[in-house]
Order: structure tokens, then sequence, then C-alpha cells
């Protein structure tokens, strides 16, 4: 991986410095604009309309996905949804404002309607006693029925706007009529949003995770809130081309989200966010292409559900399904678990009621075993193999059952566990003796060894549970 | 002609609704933004608005399968369809929020925007055999009502049933919105109640899809009651004003999207109505508005204004700072019974100053408190009437005793104590201080 990518910025840094430096010296042109000729050689030459679409989908997916995580982290992702819907009246008046469709008034009407939007909730939160998500769903609907409303009367009214063709795909986004221009505007809001929030990492970190915290700390909160509803709107513009207004939200929140399904930290998280949206993006992208007139942005957003939906039941930690196998583990190991104190209540009857000793008769019928814990014989049947399993029993000869000597020893840990946690809830918790029996029984499968001891140390090493009963 | 084809489609040829068309479009948009109205109180009260947002996004995945499983735009399958994916868009926002870490707001959003855009990608998929529209869905067309008059029967229905519905369980609603834990208590099925209301929320987004589109069937579920939660708290009248603002927001609406004056989208104009209604409400409620919330803060403003100055004259004119400190014990009608050496009336200038009022605010403050007789103004004097006296002594034994209550009940340091007093003063009238009199008294004895 790593020489692979030394070898890449080495090349990409002598083309640079070959074409860049070169030219500088040699011309008196100021520097920046060198760099636009750069930039614009660079896509017109070197990439085709492909390229270009992905690069596209890449910018935009990595952008949103970067800010998503904040967003979700704030739990304010409907707030993106708002804004999403809330630029399509800024799209159609900067249409009706330049009188063509030209990219920058249309994403400058957007950018100044979706940044209007997200004033109006605020203020409409602090002024009424409407909740939030009221407020939300008012001004966007409001919004996007305002941005309705103008469409039809542009496209109703045709004759009187000439250019007005094609100003419908901002609904749900058509990424293959994208021009060179309109990826170097993403590239440069792409970046203007990473640098922001690299700078401001920290502050962002402690405003994300405990706004009171950041507020005591002595943070500009209200200035950062600005700058990430601002960044956030800058990036909804820039993605409502190819992805529409209806559905540009989810490429803020979903692959956001599924990083925040499969990592604690949030550097990790955000990595992982800027990736899952450039994946989203790009799969959306190609698919959109191969078939005819497919709209990109529902694309983009059913890809980016799927890795959600995967996240949602695969992740290692927060995963449905680990969680799920890690619950019936703990039953099975529990249910094994419960065999083997049974047997060792059977031994301490053999043994009188006293102590049991390590050479005891281990061989058990499982009619027996069934009979004193109240089950039938195929259930006991199966707790032995769950038991032969882990190999506290002989697998070899289900009945009679053998306890081996880890099993033996495993027994005696469950029932030491389970009696000192009855004397711990009478002694220390004050509880009485006839209401402890059912908290040990679950404890008993969970206590750790260390907390074992030290519960242990804690009582002074007690001889007999509550009842009366030794403790192994 | 074919009603259903209408219900995604696109509109006939070359079709213009004209004015004579008008009452059974209306009628229509009435039946539709009522009956959504009514449910979105529901919401709106429960905290569920934009659960209805989601829903009325996720039933588009269910009409295109139920059209494909009925093969016709006529099939009942439509509707299963639609309400099976509303409740299983519900049932799914509901296991995602509980099943992971993401929180509820994350979990709607992904839900339904991946449903939604399942939706939108089936009908591409499937555009060649069907009339299916991605931009109906949006926006709807309550325009072509008046071919099929008796389209507006299903519509009348499903309003009919709600209304029905609500006036039979409007206690158990009540309750269990209100106060979930009584309406247990009181055995009312509070998740039955909540998935009837999802189930009924997606019938009727269904239903009320061809007029009014997806994302303009939810403005028309949250806008009406928010807008009437800025008019009232009773429920009953809010889900009179909400039915109110539908109607108001629909003819208003479908007139501004008449050929003759807008020419566009009747349901993007409706909801823009809706919208503008609401922003009209924001500003003019009784009592919420922003601007009586401007006339009561102004009015709060000038109040403590003139208290002060009376306060900074009477501090100024009366005898000395113990007989001023302990007012309570203070005879009335100060005036006449004070030394010679003190002045009976102050500069004006000297009292702004110790004010540090602009003089605009002060001049007002000033005439103010002359038209309540408490104070009489000549010659750049001010000379206190008796009534002002005994309203700054007033305020004076308030801000004692605030400061008093909150040394004693609440333990506030001593340093603490003034500016609050200095504040609530002016709030306490006759009989709060009285009270607060006989509580301090009772508490502390001796």
């Amino acid at each position: 991986m790593s020489p692979i990518c030394a070898h890449l910025c080495s090349s990409v840094a002598t083309f640079l410095r070959s074409r860049f430096l070169a030219a500088r010296f040699e011309t008196a042109e100021p520097w920046y604009s060198h760099l636009a000729r750069f930039a614009r050689e660079l896509v017109d030459d070197r990439i085709g309309t492909t390229d270009l679409v992905v690069l596209a989908a890449i910018l935009l997916g990595v952008t949103c996905g970067v800010l998503g995580c904040f967003l979700i982290l704030r739990r304010q992702s409907l707030l993106g949804d708002a804004v999403g819907h809330a630029v399509l009246p800024g799209v159609f008046l900067g249409f009706l404002a330049a009188g063509a469709r030209s990219t920058p008034a249309l994403l400058l009407g957007a950018l100044v309607a979706g940044l209007l939007a997200a004033a109006l909730i605020a203020v409409l939160q602090r002024t009424t006693q409407l909740k939030a998500g009221e407020c939300i769903g008012v001004v966007f609907t409001g919004f996007y029925g305002l941005g309705i409303l103008l469409l039809k009367h542009i496209q109703n009214n045709a004759a009187r706007y000439p250019g007005q063709a094609g100003l419908d795909k901002f609904l749900f986004g058509q990424i293959a009529g994208i021009s060179a221009t309109d990826v170097i505007y993403m590239a440069v809001v792409a970046a203007v949003s990473l640098a922001c929030v690299a700078l401001a990492w920290r502050s962002l970190a402690a405003w994300a995770f405990d706004e009171g915290f950041a507020v005591s700390i002595g943070l500009p909160v209200k200035a950062i809130e600005t700058m990430m509803t601002g960044l956030v709107t800058v990036a909804i513009v820039i993605s409502i081309q190819a992805v529409g207004v209806v559905l540009v939200a989810a490429m803020l929140v979903t692959p956001a989200a599924t990083a925040y399904l499969l990592t604690d930290r949030l550097h990790r998280m955000v990595l992982l966010a800027a990736m899952f949206g450039a994946a989203a993006g790009v799969i959306g992208a190609v698919v959109s292409l191969l078939g005819a007139d497919m709209p990109t942005g529902s694309l983009m957003v059913i890809a980016g559900g799927t890795l959600f939906g995967l996240a949602f039941l695969l992740s290692p930690r927060h995963g449905l399904l680990p969680r799920l196998r890690r619950v019936w583990e703990r039953r099975r190991r529990t249910q094994a678990e419960n065999l083997l104190r049974m047997l060792y209540l059977i031994m301490e009857s053999r043994a009188g009621g006293g102590k049991v000793p390590d050479n005891a008769d281990r061989r058990f019928g499982v009619s027996d075993a069934a009979g004193a814990r109240g089950t039938t014989p195929a259930a006991v049947r199966k707790y032995w193999r769950l038991a032969a399993h882990r190999g506290w029993v002989d697998p070899s000869s289900p009945d009679p059952m053998i306890l081996t000597d880890a099993g033996f020893a495993e027994a005696r840990h469950v029932v030491r566990t389970h009696r000192l946690w009855e004397l711990f809830l009478t002694q220390e918790a004050k509880i009485a003796s006839d209401h402890v029996h059912a908290d040990a029984e679950d404890i008993e499968h969970i206590l750790p060894r260390d907390v074992l001891a030290k519960l242990e140390h804690m009582l002074d090493y007690p001889t007999a549970d509550p009842h009366g009963k030794p403790i192994p | 002609m074919n009603p259903f084809l209408w219900i995604l489609g696109s509109p006939p040829d070359g079709y213009k609704p004209g004015l004579e068309t008008f009452w059974p479009i209306l009628v229509e948009g009435a039946l539709v933004s009522v009956a959504l109205a009514l449910i979105g109180c529901w919401l709106v009260v429960r905290g569920l608005s934009l659960l209805g947002d989601a829903l009325a996004h996720s039933v588009l995945p269910g009409i295109v399968i139920g059209f494909l499983i009925g093969k016709s735009l006529q099939s009942a399958w439509i509707l299963v369809g639609a309400t099976a994916m509303g409740m299983a868009a519900a049932v799914l926002v509901q296991a995602v929020r509980d099943n992971s870490r993401v929180k509820e707001d994350a979990s709607l959003g992904i839900v339904f925007t991946t449903l939604f855009a399942i939706g939108v990608v089936l009908i591409n998929l499937f555009a060649g055999q069907t009339d299916l529209d991605p931009g109906c869905v949006l926006y709807g067309q309550v325009e072509y009502f008046i071919r099929t008059p008796e389209k507006i029967i299903p519509m009348a229905c499903i309003l009919g049933g709600i209304l029905l519905l609500m006036v039979l369980f409007f206690r158990q609603l009540l309750i269990s919105t209100f106060d979930p834990l009584l309406a247990r208590s009181m055995g009312i099925p509070a998740t039955f109640i909540h998935y009837t209301i999802m189930a009924v929320l997606s019938l009727t987004t269904v239903a009320s899809f061809e007029a009014v589109g997806a994302i303009l069937a939810v403005a028309l579920l949250v806008t009406p009651g928010a807008t009437a939660r800025l008019w009232t708290d009773r429920m009953k009248r809010m889900l009179l004003l909400a039915a109110l603002h539908a109607l108001l927001a629909t003819t208003i609406g479908y007139w501004l999207s008449h050929p003759s004056i807008l020419n566009t989208s009747a349901s993007g104009a409706i909801s823009s109505a809706g919208f503008g209604l609401f922003l009209v409400s924001w500003l003019v409620a009784p009592k919420r508005g922003l601007l009586s919330q401007y006339r009561v803060r102004r009015r709060l403003r000038r109040t403590m204004a003139e208290e002060n100055l009376v306060k900074t004259v009477h501090e100024l004119t009366s005898p000395s700072p113990a007989t001023a400190a302990n007012p309570s014990s203070e005879p009335q009608g100060t005036e006449t019974s004070m030394p010679a050496q003190v002045p009976t009336s102050v500069a004006s200038a000297r009292v702004r100053e110790l004010l540090q009022m602009p003089s605009f605010d002060f001049e007002a403050a000033l005439r103010g408190v002359i038209s309540r007789g408490w104070a009489r103004a000549g010659k750049g004097q001010i000379t206190l009437t008796p009534a002002g006296h005994r309203r700054a002594q007033l305020l004076a034994s308030a801000h004692e005793l605030w400061e008093q209550y909150l040394r004693q009940e609440v333990g506030l340091a001593d340093d603490h104590l003034h500016d609050p007093a200095e504040w609530v003063e002016h709030f306490l009238d006759e009989s709060r201080i009285e009270e607060l009199k006989a509580s301090l008294i009772k508490q502390a004895p001796g």
C-alpha cells in the first residue's frame, strides 16, 4: 500500500513541479492564473466525461460524509433534510434573476435560500413554543412548496422563460450533464469545507460531543454553529445538481450514520464517512451512467442505504447480528453452567450437605439430573451437549454424564459466585435472604473473576452463605 | 377516461382547467387538506410531525409495487402496498432506533430517503410500462379532478372516517397523547393507538397523493397544526383552527395557481399559501405572535423605566437613608413631615445621569410618570406627588423583601441579592408583597 502511495505522490509532485514552476518563472503572469489554467488543462486534457462524473461523485460524497458526521453527533440530521429541500426556490429565483441557466446564479440563489431557511428555523425555535421538528417541518415544506410553485410557473410559461429546459433535474439530480467548471466549483468547496473542519478540529470535537463543555472552556459556540450550518448549506448546494434536492439529505446522514456504527473514535468516523460517501456517490453515478436517464441521486442514496443496512446488521460491535449472536452465546453458556451448578448440588447432597471433596463421584444419571432440576431428560441432554462442547463433561458418555476436571472446577466456581453474591446482598446491601436467589442466579454467569476475588476479600473470606450452605 | 390513470400519470394533452372547474377542485382540495390537517394536529402534539414526513415519502415504493402486482392503476393493490409500506417504514424507523446507536432523527432520515429513492428508481425502471411520472409523485395534480367529480367520493369517505374515529375516541386520543402514564393506568392501548394513527396516516397520504403529491402532503400535515398551535392551547380549538387554515390555504392557493394568475402547480401554491398563513400567524397571533411579544416586552421595559425613575427621585428627595431603608415604618404623606433641608424636587438632568438612560427614553419615561400622576415636572425640575412617593416605597419594600427571601429561602450570598431583586421588584404587586411578608415572618419567627 504505502510504496504505491509514495510512488504516486512523488510522480504527482514531479508533474506539478515541471508544469507549474517552469511556467511560473518563465512568464510574468500571476501565480493564480497558472493555477486556474493548470486546473482547466488537467480537466480538459486528462479527464474524460466518465472521470468527471466519478470525480464529482467523490467530491460531493466526501464533503457530505465529513460534514454529516457532525450533524449525526449533534442529532441534527433533519436540519440537512430541511435545508436540502429549502434550497429549491433559491435555484429558480436564481434562474429568474439571471434570466438564463447559469450555474453560479442558480447556486448562489440556492445558497441564499438554504441559509435563510436555516436562520428561519432557528428564529422560530427561539420565538415560538413549537418543537424543533415542527419548525423544521413547516419551514422546509413551505420553502419546498414555493419551489414547486416557481418551477411549475416557469415550466407552464416556457415561452416567457427561454432556457428553462432541464431545471426540473434539480429535483432528482442528473450527474451526466456535469461540466468541468461545475467540478472545479465542487473541488474548491470541498477543499474549503475540509480545511475548515481540519483547522477547527479540536473545537468541533468538543462542540459535537458536549456543547456545555465547549461553552465552559470558552469556545465561540455560536460562531462554530453558524460556520457548520453554512458549510452544510454549501455542501448541499454543490450536491444538488448531481443528487437533487429531494434526497440530498441522505448523502449527509447515511454515510455518517454508517461510520457511526463502525467506530467510537471521531477521526475514524470522519474518515470512514468520507469513504462511504465517496463509495455511495461513485456507485450511484456509475450505475446511473449505465442506464439511460436514471436519476443519479436516487441510486446514490440506495447505495448509501445498502451500505448502512450492511453496517446495521454486521458491524462487529454495534451490529444487530453480532449482538444477537453474543446474546445467544451467553444464553447457551448460561444453560451449560446451570447444568454444572445443578450437578454440583447433587454432589453436595451426596456428601451429606457438607463440602464436596475433590475426589467425589462425578457420574450422574440423566434422569437423576432431570429430576433434581425439574426438567425433561431431553432438555438435560441438550444442556449436556452444550457442556460437552466446552469440555466440561466427558463427550463420549451422555448417560451417565461424567464431569471432567475442568467441569468440576467450573461448577465449583459458579456455585461459589452464586453464594458469595447472596451473602453480599444480605450483608452489604441489606436485602432479606429470601429475596437474593433470583439476582444471584443472573450474576453467577457474568461476574468476572477479579471482582469475585475482591468480593471475597470484602466479605472477609466467608465459609457459609446466608442459607447456611458452605461456600466451596 | 380512466380516472386512476391520473393518480400518478401525466395529464391529458392540451388540457387546461378554466374557471368553471373551480368548485370540484376546491372541494377535493379541501377534503384532502382538512383530512391531513386533522391527522397532522395529532402528530404535532405528539411530537411526531417528522414521522409523518417520513411516512409520506416511504409509501412511494409501495405504490409502485402495488401497481406492478395489480398491473393497473385502478388496482386495490396500490392502496394495500402503500399502506403496508408506510407501516413498514414506521416499524423500520423504530427498529433502527432501538437496535443501534443511531438516534431517532438519523434513523428517520435514512429509512425514508432510502425507501423514497427505491420508489423513484422503480418508477424509472418501469417508466415504459406505466404512466408513472416521478414529478407527479412530488407535486400531484388536483387540477384534473374536474373530469371525474365522482373521484372525490373516496376522499370524502376517508375524511368522514377520520372525523368519526376522532369523535368516538377523542378522550382516549387526548389522554394517550398528553398523559401516557394515566392512559396506561386506565387501560388505554397506547401502542395500538399509535399504530392506528400511522395506518390512517398512510391511507390518507396515499389517497391524497394524486391531489397533492408526497412532499406537499407533508406540508398540509404539519403546517396547519403548527399554525393552530400558535393561536391556542386547547385541542378542540386547535383542530378547528387547523381545518380552517387548511380551507383558507386551499382556496388562496388554488386561486393563485390559476392560469390567469400565476399559472402554476396548485399543490405548490396551496402549500406556499399555507406557509404564508403560518408566517402571518407567527407575526400577529395573540400572546404567542412576534408583535404581541414585542408589545409586552416594550410595555414592561417602559414600566421598568418609569418605576426606576420614580425610585431615583424618591431616594434623592427622601429625608435620610435610614428612613428610606425602612419604608414600611414610615407614615403616609412623607412630604409634610419632611425636614426642611431635604429638597422636594430634583433637576431632571441629574436623575437622567444617575439612571444612565438615553435622553429619548428618559423623556418618554418622564411623560409616562407624569401621566400616571406620580410626579410633576417644570423648569427642568421633577417633584414627586404623594402617589409617586407611595409607589417608590412599595418598590423599595418589594426589593427589600425579595432580597430577604433570597437570603433566607434560597440561601444566596449577600453580594448576589441586589440584581435579581432589582428585576423582581417591578413584578410584585401589593398582594404578593403581603404574601411574601407573611411567609417570611412565618418561616423565620423573631
